[in-house]
């Protein structure tokens, strides 16, 4: 069992109330704790006072979108080492951050990607996947 | 009948006709500006033929009276200028026209006006029988450049704006073109490289016959509302001057029985031939005509299609994205039933949970088919090829499969004597046809075996080595009919349509990708019940 103060953090930023709330209870329910943003910008300001371990990011959202967010999480100096999933639902979203930013395509490993429908036994165990790769598992 | 009465008299009927035609014209004036100056130079051009037909019908030696009757023809220079501003206001340049439009009517006014009342054009008459000539005086040369000045501007005029021109306008310069050219032509010819050239004018009247060519097409070119192709038109002038050609080489210069006879059979063979050749370009210029109708629709057809399938696709590509968000969510609660992570549930809740599921799950994947298929249409689905070790890729579709597998208690089974092929890849895309061909052979077969099996081996048509992988499955196998149209669209296997869940749209799919990445997608079956091969083969990186 994992104690309560070695809990992994996760981030959720989706607009859809009901996805991030079906994210939430399952990370949880698997000893994740977590936290939630509507979208781009409020995520930018829980990362102002929270480090979280994994962000998972929607990529269509209003007033921030996935992309833009990921642009700042990784210009920022405290923020960049987090690791970053982005939820899509068209596909590998790494041809569209390349098109807009091309400085990008040097770190494209910056960040994985899932499909928004992908299993939620299958997203865990690609959260679990990147937390053993930074060694935090 | 005498000879110059015969031409006086044929020369006025050709001023009678033009006289109609400016009527005709006339009548059109209130449509057009530019069809009222063309009557006014049909009227003129009328005049000239008259004057000519006077002179010729009129004619005595000697007689003072004949002289002016010869002076009358220059009047003819007259109808120069309305023909010029005609061009002006049919092709749409009348700006800045009033001052050089007064000038040509100046010099057209003084040179009538100077030949008529003085020795300076024409200076006497004589007979040459069967021509009338005169001998020409001082400032001839002068005004024969002046007619010559005004054809040119008239030619440069429709010739400018024909080649800008398109369907029913340039058909119509066509005419006129033709009309002024044949005019032109005889004109400068009879009226001026001749008079110029032997000093007297014999055959001044024949520029007043040739008249009746360019006010007559000009005329019909602008009353009818549809026209004939300049080429029926062309043809049936060159048939009826060859008829006459041969005619007057009969009547004239053939004095011999037999050569008469001889020349006889030919001009009658003329007049068979000749309306079968006009009916015969007829035929092919309306048949050209209906094609450009045809195209024209086409075109347009075309053009609609365009529009609606583009709208078909931003359509299905809304709705897509619309049904995608909500079925993820109703695929992301039924699943935290399922699995028990929102509270045990009884074990009936547990299935119906999956279910819902499963459905959502087949919704989601036929969306996403839908999207695929569109960008393939659409030529916008796009490749990432990397060098990857096709292997490694092959092995872990399997382990994400097995599951299913172990599902059904069928054994899956992934063998290759290799470690390692590196091919170009786009990984994501590959691995979904890959995966397409496993799960399909999972889904068609009931108990057995599936096995996959990746290997190199020689190219038969190049020098070249491919990588062959075999997806083989004891399963229910595919009938012949449908291993024909097994990579179209929507086509699946009617007998189990209903029992096995799916799009139609997976292996078309496939297809493309293969395609894409340069390789070969078939499938093997001995029949139904004898299970079945997919194969896809490969390039080497």
């Amino acid at each position: 069992m994992i104690e309560e103060s070695k809990k992994h953090c996760i981030l959720i930023v989706d607009d859809e109330a009901d996805f991030r709330n079906i994210l939430k209870i399952k990370l949880e329910s698997v000893g994740f704790s977590t936290m939630e943003a509507a979208n781009g910008k409020e995520a930018l300001t829980i990362l102002g006072t929270t480090q979280p371990d994994v962000i998972l990011l929607d990529m269509m959202m209003p007033e921030m979108g996935g992309i833009e967010t990921l642009f700042k999480i990784k210009e920022n100096d405290k923020t960049r080492h987090i690791r970053v999933i982005i939820l899509t639902s068209k596909g590998d979203p790494r041809e569209e951050i390349v098109r807009i930013n091309r400085k990008f395509a040097q770190e494209s490993g910056a960040f994985d990607y899932l499909r928004k429908e992908t299993d939620l036994d299958e997203m865990i165990a690609k959260i679990n996947g990147i937390l053993v790769e930074d060694g935090k598992k | 009948m005498d000879i110059l009465k015969l031409r006086g008299i044929s020369l006025f009927i050709i001023a009678f006709a033009n006289l109609i035609l400016a009527l005709i014209l006339w009548q059109e004036a209130k449509k057009n500006r530019a069809n009222f100056w063309l009557a006014l130079a049909a009227l003129f051009s009328g005049f000239y033929a008259f004057f000519c037909g006077g002179t010729y019908f009129f004619w005595k030696s000697e007689s003072m009276l004949s002289v002016y009757w010869y002076r009358t023809t220059w009047l003819g220079v007259l109808l120069l200028p309305p023909f010029v501003t005609f061009t002006y206001y049919f092709t749409q340049r009348i700006k800045n026209l009033k001052f050089k439009i007064s000038l040509l009517y100046l010099g057209a006014i003084i040179i009538s006006f100077l030949a008529f009342a003085t020795t300076l054009f024409v200076k006497s008459v004589y007979l040459r029988y069967p021509h009338i000539s005169s001998l020409a005086g001082p400032l001839d040369s002068w005004g024969r450049l002046f007619i010559l000045l005004c054809v040119i501007i008239v030619l440069v005029n429709l010739l400018r704006d024909f080649f800008q021109s398109t369907g029913f306008k340039r058909l119509q310069l066509q005419y006129f073109i033709l009309g002024v050219s044949i005019f032109a032509f005889t004109g400068i010819v009879s009226a001026g490289i001749i008079p110029i050239l032997i000093k007297e004018s014999p055959y001044y009247d024949f520029t007043a016959y040739s008249s009746f060519f360019w006010v007559g097409l000009t005329s019909y070119a602008i009353i009818k509302r549809k026209l004939f192709d300049i080429k029926v038109i062309l043809t049936t002038l060159l048939v009826v001057i060859i008829a006459f050609l041969l005619l007057f080489n009969l009547l004239i210069f053939t004095e011999k029985l037999p050569l008469q006879i001889f020349k006889g059979i030919i001009l009658a063979s003329f007049l068979f031939l000749g309306p079968l050749l006009i009916r015969s370009v007829l035929r092919e210029v309306e048949q050209r005509e209906k094609l450009e109708v045809l195209t024209k629709t086409l075109e347009a057809a075309n053009e609609k299609l365009k529009q609606l399938d583009k709208l078909k696709s931003e359509f299905l590509s809304f709705a897509a994205h619309q049904v995608k968000s909500p079925m993820t969510i109703v695929k992301g609660y039924a699943t935290l039933i399922a699995d028990g992570t929102l509270g045990e549930a009884s074990k009936e809740v547990k299935e119906t949970a999956e279910k819902i599921k499963n459905s959502a799950d087949r919704l989601i994947s036929l969306v996403n088919n839908l999207l695929d298929l569109r960008k393939i249409e659409e030529g916008r689905m796009e490749f990432n090829f990397e060098e990857k070790n096709l292997i490694e890729v092959v092995k872990s579709i399997v382990e994400e499969l097995r599951p299913l597998a172990q599902d059904k208690k069928l054994e899956l089974s992934f063998e290759s004597k290799d470690n390692e092929i590196k091919v170009d890849l786009d990984v994501q895309k590959f691995s979904q046809v890959i995966q397409n061909l496993i799960d399909n052979a999972i889904k068609y077969t009931e108990k057995g075996w599936i096995r996959i099996n990746v290997k190199c081996q020689m190219s038969n048509v190049k020098n070249k080595n491919e990588v062959l992988i075999t997806v083989a499955d004891s399963g229910r196998g595919i009938s012949k009919e449908l291993l024909e149209k097994l990579f179209e669209q929507f086509s699946r296997d009617a007998s189990v349509k209903k029992e096995i869940q799916g799009t139609g749209l997976g292996l078309y799919i496939a297809k493309q990708i293969v395609l894409a990445h340069q390789g070969q997608i078939w499938a093997e079956s001995e029949g139904e019940g004898e299970g079945s091969r997919f194969m896809v083969k490969l390039p080497f990186a």
